[in-house]
């Protein structure tokens, strides 16, 4: 390691070993503030497939956000402390990478989409000299060349080029939501976290989006994790699932599995509050409760309370993962029985 | 009901954490602690000075022969070309300087206040000739609006804090609008409304203690300013006149002897200074604790 | 057939601003009867959320008629108004901002009840407490949270006491203006079930106005949509769903992602984005994002007519819409 060009070397060899765009093992996010600890993160494990687009469901506070940004180191420590057996992006461990080797990381193998297109763009610097920035940044670029690139990814992503110098304000949502995307796709990343990127949007904007991401990533061949609290999206973007609940994942498998041979009772419970577009009249089903207080959980499972299938033993221990021959995985304490099914049928 | 009435004494209780966390808050920052000991020190004097000292005597009494005797045991800080005793004076004079600074910033919130919140409030074209009236006031810079109302109105006490608080009407009146607009539109104002309040109702219970922070902060900031404003027009003569031992008097009586006695000009100089800088001290640690942001 | 409760006719609000007149409402005619919910669905910008304030009159409106049991809610006068307040209610969209962060539960949920001076004289203030009370109970709030604060809760309890605010003065009438857009789904399914039931048993009526199609195709009896401030498209809940017509309404239907694995699912994208409502020409508003626009598009705006019974399209092209569909 004494000169750049055998580092680059050695990490092209560990990007072909590792089978996994990103690997995760046992992250634990905390914040730890002087009044209270609060448990972001609880232990999860995470391998995202090259060319697969992995969709992380649950509700507000289920630590989607957190566990991906700590993907990145960019958990602010303190309050955060950020402990995991190992996160590996691309086969590096992130957790032993110098900030200047971060930096090169981030933008050229994982770059992020974030949920709110007006905080995450810079409003005092031209659109198009932010995509060029982020280039620059990232190779020995002429400035010239750079803007013909960020021209370029404006294109891509349906926004007319000659719009490149003008200000994010006078972009609209759906437009600054894909110069966001122009950003994290203009070098090319080997992987995507996009974090709700259409939460923000109007329906038919959300569609177009959508439609443009999936496009870029079967062109780019991109591994892509993608943030969402509706399952809607999922059910358009991906080919993968892991559903969350306080900190945890619950239930995992492919999209199928999670959709129409749905285990835990969790993600029965998502499936059952949403309204049913073909029977209008059928009823919701919330629900009952809130989700616990992070920085109060319960000591067994986090659910049992708000579950209806909870037995004396939930209440006591952690679920263990339990993988199924097809590679569907729950957490749930009640699949020790085999007899156990929940009441949702696919 | 028996539950009720148990959490109703709760309700006291967490009103009252809410300014225990901005207490708290403050109290973590140490030069905030510093101001507000030293201010609340400077209270206690102004407040006390009359058991302290006799006016008539200690501090206008003429004494001529303990005159221009250097700071020691018997004078602390020395005597002034009349054999007063400066510690006396530089003493009594805090009265002067933290009346002054609060009676006109008082005087100019009761009027600003109004002001920016109605034009805040109604907005429109009403919002848009107070607002000009406002600006055109604060195009003349306050210190030489003070100084030509001063002129106007004849050098006193009272004329001098009327002046200082005209001046400072302006800056709450803005201050005001500002935060009123930005608490205006938040949508529990609509809420209030549909529920039938008045504005009056809506403009008392819930525009002005949301914008209460900014206002406060602003305050306390610019009565430090205000008395530093009041030094500087009695010592070109234009507020209070000697023998009252306000410190721009003060200062001005002494800059004479400059050469032979510096100490006459020290300590009033660095009474003005620790004041001022204790009282903004207090509005920094303020608008810290207060500022939601911060918070956690 | 039951009487109408609240008649709008030709509603019209515009705001003047530097750039221009904004036509936020331009014309917008409907009618409710009691005890039903009409759902008004349209993407932001559309002037739905103004529609339900100018209704309230918490937004004057430029021109138009609501009547509302007989009376002309734009020409009341205050007393009128304020007796109106009573029967007209709303719920806000956002808990998070539409409840003021230094009252408590208890006081939040009273205050109508105060301002209005419902009780008065000796023992009002327990009878204040009672209510509040019996309205906590209503809701679903615990009692143990009488005083507390907003910040102290999550965004459904919140929402909970914006609807017991709306309640404390018996309304017959609420404007539901994206009651649950800004909650978890869990959550969500919750205060819908909750408003389901209160209307109900209080016989409420509701406009419930939102951009969540599958929110408004579960609670809604009829629906109108919205673009650009006229109302594009109004049907039964069923028939809408069933028969989009206008082109707008097919491609909001298509672009709602379902919860459900679908092969090869045929989107209908449109091109482009709702355009600015300032300084409008005088054509159809979805003339230039629409896929079946022409040159007769382009002459004056198309009034709603009835293409099928209770079924309203403004479109000249629905003929040809409706060829095609038939092909498909």
């Amino acid at each position: 390691m004494f000169y750049d060009g055998n580092v680059s070397a050695e990490r092209k060899e560990e990007k072909k070993q590792s089978k996994y765009a990103i690997d995760v093992e046992n992250l634990r996010v905390r914040y730890e503030t002087s009044s209270e600890v609060v448990m972001a993160v609880n232990g999860i494990d995470l391998q995202l497939k090259r060319g697969v687009t992995l969709g992380i469901v649950g509700e507000t506070g289920a630590g989607k956000t957190t566990s991906m940004l700590s993907l990145m180191n960019l958990i602010e420590t303190p309050p955060g402390v950020v402990e995991a057996d190992h996160i590996y992006v691309n086969g590096t461990d992130v957790q032993r990478l110098s900030a200047a080797e971060l930096c090169r990381i981030r933008g050229n193998e994982i770059a992020m989409i974030f949920q709110d297109p007006m905080t995450s763009l810079n409003p005092v610097m031209k659109v198009g000299e932010q995509i060029s920035e982020s280039i620059m940044l990232h190779g020995r670029v002429s400035k010239k060349d750079a803007m013909e690139r960020a021209a370029r990814m404006l294109e891509i992503v349906g926004i007319s080029p000659s719009r490149a110098s003008e200000y994010p304000h006078q972009f609209s949502g759906g437009m600054r939501q894909r110069v966001g995307i122009a950003i994290a796709l203009a070098c090319k990343p080997e992987i995507l976290i996009a974090d709700e990127p259409t939460t923000a949007l109007d329906v038919t904007i959300q569609a177009q989006v959508l439609k443009l991401m999936k496009q870029l990533k079967t062109e780019y061949g991109t591994s892509m994790i993608l943030i969402t609290h509706d399952l809607g999206v999922v059910a358009r973007m991906c080919d993968e699932v892991a559903v969350m609940y306080a900190g945890r994942i619950v239930e995992q498998g492919t999209l199928k599995q999670i959709f129409n041979e749905t285990l835990h009772p969790y993600t029965e419970g998502l499936f059952n509050s949403l309204p049913n577009i073909h029977n209008r009249v059928a009823s919701l089903k919330p629900i009952p409760g809130l989700m616990p207080d992070p920085a109060n959980l319960p000591q067994g499972c986090a659910f049992a309370k708000r579950c209806p299938y909870a037995a004396q033993a939930c209440y006591a221990e952690q679920p263990a993962r339990k993988t199924y021959e097809d590679g569907h995985s729950v957490w749930c304490t009640a699949y020790r029985d085999a007899e156990f099914h929940i009441k949702r049928k696919g | 009901m028996d539950r009720v009435e148990k959490s109703c004494k709760n309700s006291a209780g967490v009103r009252q954490n809410r300014a225990l966390a901005v207490w708290r808050q403050f109290r973590r920052n140490k030069g905030a602690m510093i101001g507000l000991i030293i201010t609340a020190a400077l209270i206690l004097l102004a407040v006390s000075a009359d058991f302290i000292w006799d006016y008539e005597t200690d501090v206008i009494g003429m004494n001529i022969a303990d005159r221009m005797i250097s700071p020691g045991t018997k004078y602390l800080f020395g005597t002034d070309n009349y054999g007063r005793d400066m510690l006396a004076r530089v003493g009594y004079g805090a009265r002067y300087s933290l009346v002054i600074g609060a009676v006109s910033v008082l005087f100019g919130l009761f009027v600003g206040v109004p002001i920016g919140t109605s034009a805040g409030y109604l907005g429109g074209r009403y919002d848009t000739i107070i607002m000009r009236m406002i600006d055109a006031f604060s195009i003349v810079p306050s210190i030489l609006l003070t100084i030509l109302m001063v002129t106007v109105l004849g050098t006193s006490l009272l004329n001098l804090m009327i002046a200082l608080a005209i001046s400072t009407i302006p800056i709450f009146a803005r201050i005001t609008r500002a935060s009123v607009l930005t608490v205006r539109y938040n949508e529990y104002i609509e809420s209030a409304k549909a529920i039938g309040a008045s504005d009056f109702y809506i403009i008392t219970k819930y525009i002005i203690p949301n914008c209460f922070s900014p206002i406060l902060v602003q305050a306390t900031l610019r009565m430090g300013t205000n008395i530093i404003s009041a030094a500087g027009l009695s010592y070109i003569g234009l507020g209070v006149a000697l023998p009252t031992p306000e410190w721009g008097a003060l200062l001005s009586a002494s800059k004479q002897f400059i050469i032979q006695a510096p100490y006459l000009c020290f300590f009033p100089g660095l009474a003005i200074m620790i004041t001022v800088m204790s009282i903004n001290l207090v509005g920094d640690g303020l608008r810290d604790a207060l500022d939601p942001k911060l918070k956690r | 057939m039951q009487e109408a409760i609240l008649k709008v006719t030709n509603l019209k609000k515009y705001f003047k601003t530097k750039k221009g007149t904004v036509h936020a409402v331009d014309g917008v005619s409907f009618s409710i009867e009691k005890g039903k919910t009409l759902g008004i669905v349209g993407e932001s910008g559309c002037g739905k959320s103004t529609t339900g304030r100018a209704i309230l009159r918490l937004v004057e409106p430029t021109d138009g008629e609501v009547i509302f049991e007989g009376i002309d809610v734009t020409k009341a006068d205050k007393k009128q108004l304020s007796a109106l307040r009573r029967d007209m209610q709303i719920v806000f969209q956002d808990p998070f901002s539409s409840v003021n962060p230094r009252m408590t539960v208890s006081q939040l949920i009273a205050e109508p009840l105060v301002v209005n001076k419902i009780y008065k004289g000796r023992g009002s203030k327990q009878q204040i407490e009672d209510r509040v009370l019996e309205l906590m109970d209503t809701v679903g709030l615990a009692r143990r949270l009488y005083n507390s604060y907003p910040h102290e809760l999550d965004g459904g309890r919140r929402q909970r006491i914006g609807i017991a605010r709306a309640l404390a003065m018996n309304p017959k009438f609420i404007v539901c203006d994206e009651p649950v857009s800004a909650l978890d789904v869990s959550i969500q399914a919750q205060i819908l079930n909750l408003m389901k039931e209160l209307q109900n048993s209080l016989q409420l009526t509701y406009i419930f106005i939102t951009h969540n199609l599958s929110v408004v195709n579960h609670f809604a009896d009829e629906i109108a949509v919205m673009y650009l401030g006229s109302l594009v498209e109004k049907a039964p809940v069923k028939e809408l769903f069933d028969h989009p017509m206008h082109p707008y309404t097919q491609a909001l239907l298509s672009a709602i992602p379902v919860p459900e694995i679908t092969e090869n699912e045929e989107e209908i994208l449109i091109k482009g984005e709702i355009t600015s409502p300032v300084n409008l020409p005088e054509e159809c508003r979805f003339y230039s994002r629409c896929s079946y626009a022409c040159e007769l598009c382009k002459k004056g705006r198309p009034e709603l007519q009835e293409v099928r019974p209770g079924h309203f399209v403004a479109c000249r092209r629905i003929h040809d819409v409706r060829m095609e569909e038939k092909r498909i």
